[in-house]
């Protein structure tokens, strides 16, 4: 990947674990908008958040007694729909010193792991970086 | 860089209320000549609406849409808040001018 395609308007670190509190869900809706107006997002996705893009992860969230017929994406299937979406602007990193720290490895393709230590030179690439949750 | 508006944006049930951050953000709005806004989302919406954040003229407090609904509470009436989407967050992060911290 040259210098052109790895460069991002923005930079977005999700951090932490990602069912906390409404941080992620806010930060998908953030991102898709972000999207829309053309910007190009890079998703750096450190400690639990590696877990989000896991192979294994499930796509839909569990029914719910109160309405059964009704299903809901679940967070990992969201993100696999924006990847699929906005292949050309979204690029999705797993930090790999955390993935394996979690044995969370078996990422779905579309999703690259990169070393903790890489992650300067991408921040120092675009116009903007953002974290998301505490470390 | 010349930074002329603030947007902190919190989820968290501890972000807001009486003893929150808050007041550290009236204390930079009053010492920037730039808007300071204030989006919550999640849990930090309910605890607004159970105890207000502190209200000053010069932050401005924004309500995550989507939280209200799935609250089933009205998007209108607040005095101390207006209702708001992610896609202000999106513009502020597109905003040089803007300075988003997202805690």
């Amino acid at each position: 990947m040259n210098s052109r395609e790895d460069s991002r308007d923005v930079v977005i670190v999700l951090a932490g674990a990602p069912f906390q509190d409404d941080s992620l869900g806010l930060a998908l809706r953030t991102i898709a908008d972000l999207m829309t107006r053309g910007a190009r997002v890079h998703v750096w996705a450190c400690g639990f958040a590696t877990w989000l893009t896991q192979a294994h992860a499930p796509h839909k969230k569990p029914r719910g007694a109160m309405d059964w017929e009704q299903v809901y994406p679940s967070a990992a299937g969201t993100i696999s729909e924006l990847l699929t979406k906005h292949a050309e602007m979204l690029l999705w990193t797993a930090c790999r010193t955390c993935s394996e720290e979690r044995n969370l490895t078996n990422r779905v393709p579309e999703v690259k792991m990169r070393l903790a230590t890489q992650m300067r030179r991408h921040f120092d690439r675009a116009h903007t970086v953002l974290t998301v949750g505490t470390t | 860089m010349q930074t002329d508006s603030w947007l902190f944006v919190h989820a968290r049930r501890s972000s807001v209320g009486g003893d929150s951050l808050a007041g550290v953000y009236v204390a930079l709005a009053k010492g920037t000549k730039g808007r300071v806004r204030l989006y919550l989302s999640g849990a930090a919406v309910s605890e607004h609406l159970l105890e207000p954040t502190p209200h000053s003229p010069h932050v401005r407090v924004l309500l995550d849409r989507i939280t209200l609904q799935r609250l089933g509470t009205p998007e209108g009436g607040y005095e101390t808040a207006c209702v708001a989407d992610s896609s202000t967050i999106a513009d502020a992060i597109l905003d040089q001018n803007c300075r988003v911290v997202w805690r």
